[in-house]
């Protein structure tokens, strides 16, 4: 019995030596690097050493997933805020306890439609857990985003067209509308909203059927998937939609403080190559990006919105010469000043209720056409 | 670094261990005395020169009062500066951290009180003069214990530094305590300090009756799972070391009595609480009056024993009530229920008792309570803009964390009583291979399942 007692202790220090050998065996330049910054403090030294262990150490992936495992069977449905639905993450929305951001988010809103003579439009946009609420238990208490954005309409009534982005999403035919591992919404969920939006805005949205589908990138794993870590999730395949009977010829201008680019193409695969996945989409996210089509709808379309338009702006691109997009979250005060909203023939704001709700961003219309005065 | 920390289990305890061992008997007290030292740095250098300070002082106190001996006004008033200064030490910076809404730093309740208890001792000539200042400053401040202890005699400590053999089988014992402490710690403790959190969370007008009983539970099974954890990893590292230290928690949540409870849950802190004040205040032999005012200056100071707060006084004030009841009415009352009834009884004392000790105010004590049975103040609420008088029993949001962890709140339940112990016990006697083989595959699995959640 006694030799059993004297095995665990040798057994423990040959799992400890072991997994320490093949921590440091993984990455020497890192351990060496944290055995010489920390000799001036023992402080520094403990920290260093724990993330280069925590980043090092075998199997780390795989303990992971089994922490995560036992916590889901022993009833967990999210982590850290995050959703495991089927094979895709689904975050969940939790709402600062601030209520002056949203509601200066509006009265900001609503002075810049008052300003403007351009006919303006509202869109909130839920995001995911409301629209796959169906997938999550019934017990879980979400956000209430439906009755927020009808209160929130309300307010717009007589000022702004509202859209129903809401359902819209919901009644979709599509199951794959957020993207499975971003927090962004999906090429045919920018396809359910562009149908929202085509009446409101004045044209006929034209069929799925008049796109044609290209499957540009496989095996993509967003933002989302970082911040989740656990690895059970299907990747994103990032599909793009061409109009094949339009004949329009679009090209995107990309603005940047320090550098412009600019591609000949709704979705420039070279940015895809180089970037993210989704930088197939409009070469990617800036804070400025101007649209020109050929032969569109002689007209032209300020977007006031965030991450979400970029999956309804190709299937808006066909419908007007020129559209351009701005995240005031990105702009200085002088340089959202620059753009007026009388230079445009409709004005779209577009928000996701993440960012309505949580930052104060989209006050910063109120900015819009100051500039001079 | 964290004695839960990857970094002090792959490397600092193992270097630690490697270079006690390698060393010269004479010199291992020395080892241990620098790594605990080192240990402390790496957690707060300030601490540790207010520990370094502390103890020394105390050390060169400890020669005069030894020469001077019992009954000389001078040795007393030693004796009294010392204590003032180690009380005030633990108060002052138990308030500031609560000011400072920060965490007390680590172990100034053991260094401070195993070092005032040694002097006492030395005072009533229960204890040996030490005369190494490393020896003194290990049995202060080793880095095993300095979470919650436990407390130590020095004589008990000093004799086993002394009778050291290291043995395999010693350091197996302790490895085993090491990983049952790791996993209470990480694996418990660390989830429910998470769901603690999330009930905290639920917006005061959101409570619920669940939610409430919900949020005490989980204080008491953190509070338990965190300490015991602490303790049995000191017990641990000691047996890797060769040092015996003794259990610190036995089972508290299955007393049957208030009192019981009371003698299972931090051990030696009870020892010393009884020892250096119940025993001088002339324990229970003085009549009704003064064993009742005995028993609740000692509850409430094991109340303020794990911080200065007014929520803590009141704990262990509500707890003393039903001590002192248990004192003088326990054989004709208590002694005679069926023991689940006692269990029961201590059961619902305890849980209700805890509402204090996890509410950050009295204001917020009163309201648990009230939530816990169903009632709510009006006063509070219309000050929160609310017009319920009475607590709904549960909500999604209640319904939705239980949901979440119940396995967790059940291993919780079911490993804080001694059941697993004792059939893993009675196992062992029909089946002794087989169960020790068992036990190596389920320690091993519990490092790793304790390393899963470290790393997630």
């Amino acid at each position: 019995m006694k030799s059993k007692k004297r095995l665990l202790p040798l057994g423990f220090i040959a799992v400890m030596a072991g997994l320490l050998i093949a921590s440091v065996a993984g990455d020497p330049a890192g351990a060496w690097s944290v055995a010489r910054q920390g000799w001036d403090h023992p402080t520094i030294l403990a920290e260093a050493l724990e993330d280069f262990l925590c980043q090092n150490l075998p199997f780390r992936e795989e303990l992971r997933g089994t922490a995560l495992r036992l916590r889901m069977v022993g009833g967990a449905v999210q982590q850290d805020g995050i959703f495991l639905v089927e094979d895709g993450l689904v975050p969940d929305l939790v709402v600062t306890s601030d209520t002056t951001i949203h509601r200066a988010n509006t009265r900001q809103i609503l002075a810049a439609i008052k300003d403007a003579s351009s006919p303006a439009y509202l869109m909130l946009i839920p995001t995911a857990c409301a629209i796959y609420q169906d997938k999550l238990p019934s017990y879980v208490p979400l956000y209430q985003q439906r009755s927020y954005i009808e209160s929130t309409y309300k307010q717009f009534y007589g000022s702004a067209v509202t859209v129903d982005a809401y359902n819209a999403l919901l009644y979709s035919d599509s199951s794959y509308l957020y993207y499975r591992t971003e927090d962004n919404l999906a090429p045919l969920g920018g396809y359910a909203l562009y149908q929202a939006l085509a009446p409101r805005l004045g044209f006929t949205a034209k069929p799925l059927q008049q796109f044609a589908v290209s499957y540009d990138v496989h095996d993509y794993y967003g933002d989302l998937y970082a911040r989740w870590g656990y690895g059970g999730v299907r990747p994103d395949v990032i599909v793009t939609y061409r109009d094949v009977t339009g004949g329009h010829a679009s090209r995107v201008l990309h603005w940047e403080r320090f550098s412009q680019r600019s591609y000949g193409t709704l979705y420039p695969r070279e940015a895809a190559a180089t970037g993210r996945g989704t930088d197939i989409l409009l070469g990617g996210y800036a804070p400025r990006v101007e649209i020109e089509t050929q032969g569109a709808r002689s007209s032209s379309l300020l977007v006031l919105g965030d991450r979400t338009a970029f999956a309804y702006l190709p299937f808006l691109a066909g419908h007007y010469q020129h559209i351009t997009f701005l995240d005031l979250s990105l702009l200085t005060a002088s340089e959202i000043a620059a753009f007026d909203p009388d230079d445009y023939s409709q004005v779209l704001f577009a928000y996701s209720l993440d960012t309505y709700l949580n930052t104060e961003h989209p006050a910063k219309a109120a900015e819009l056409g100051k500039e001079g005065s | 670094m964290h004695i839960y920390s990857l970094s002090f289990l792959l490397v600092f305890l193992p270097v630690t261990a490697a270079v006690y061992y390698a060393a010269r008997p004479h010199y291992r007290v020395f080892v241990l005395f620098v790594a605990s030292l080192y240990f402390y740095g790496s957690i707060s250098p300030v601490g540790l020169a207010i520990m370094l300070g502390s103890v020394g002082a105390d050390y060169l106190l400890a020669r005069p009062l030894f020469l001077w001996g019992k009954g000389d006004k001078r040795a007393r008033s030693l004796l009294l500066l010392a204590a003032a200064k180690n009380i005030f030490l633990f108060v002052v910076l138990s308030s500031l951290s609560q000011l400072r809404g920060t965490e007390m730093p680590i172990g100034v309740v053991v260094y401070a009180f195993t070092s005032l208890g040694y002097l006492v001792d030395l005072y009533n000539g229960e204890a040996d003069l030490v005369m190494s200042p490393y020896e003194y400053g290990l049995f202060c401040c080793f880095f095993g214990k300095l979470y919650v202890g436990p407390i130590l005699g020095y004589n008990d400590f000093s004799r086993q530094l002394r009778q050291f053999r290291p043995s395999l089988t010693r350091m197996g014992e302790g490895v085993v305590f090491l990983l049952h402490g790791l996993a209470k710690k990480v694996i418990l403790a660390d989830s429910l300090t998470i769901l603690t959190q999330q009930l905290r969370d639920i917006p005061y007008l959101d409570k619920t009756v669940l939610s409430v009983w919900m949020l005490i539970i989980c204080v008491i099974f953190q509070i338990y799972y965190t300490l015991s954890g602490f303790s049995d990893m000191a017990r641990g590292i000691g047996g890797i070391f060769g040092l015996d230290l003794p259990e610190n928690f036995h089972y508290p949540l299955q007393s049957e009595s208030v009192t019981d409870f009371f003698s299972r849950f931090n051990i030696s802190a009870n020892r010393f609480v009884r020892k250096y004040v119940y025993g001088a205040l002339g324990a229970e032999d003085n009549g009704p009056f003064p064993t009742t005012l005995n028993i609740m200056l000692i509850t409430m100071l094991m109340g303020l024993w794990y911080g200065v707060r007014l929520n803590y006084l009141v704990w262990g004030a509500s707890l003393g009530v039903f001590i002192v009841m248990e004192t003088l009415w326990g054989e004709r009352v208590f002694d005679r229920l069926p023991a689940l009834l006692r269990r029961l009884y201590t059961l619902v004392v305890i849980v209700v008792s805890f509402a204090w000790y996890a509410s950050l105010s009295i204001s917020q004590g009163v309201f648990y309570l009230q939530t816990m049975f169903g009632l709510r103040t009006v006063d509070l609420l219309r000050k929160l803009g609310g017009n319920t008088t009475y607590a709904l029993a549960w909500n999604d949001q209640s319904l939705y964390l239980l949901a979440q962890n119940w396995l967790l709140l059940a291993a919780c339940a079911l490993l804080c009583t001694s059941l697993v112990y004792r059939n893993a016990r009675r196992l062992r006697l029909r089946f002794p291979r087989l169960t020790e083989m068992g036990s190596f595959l389920t320690n091993i699995l519990l490092l790793g399942l304790s390393l899963a959640f470290m790393v997630s």
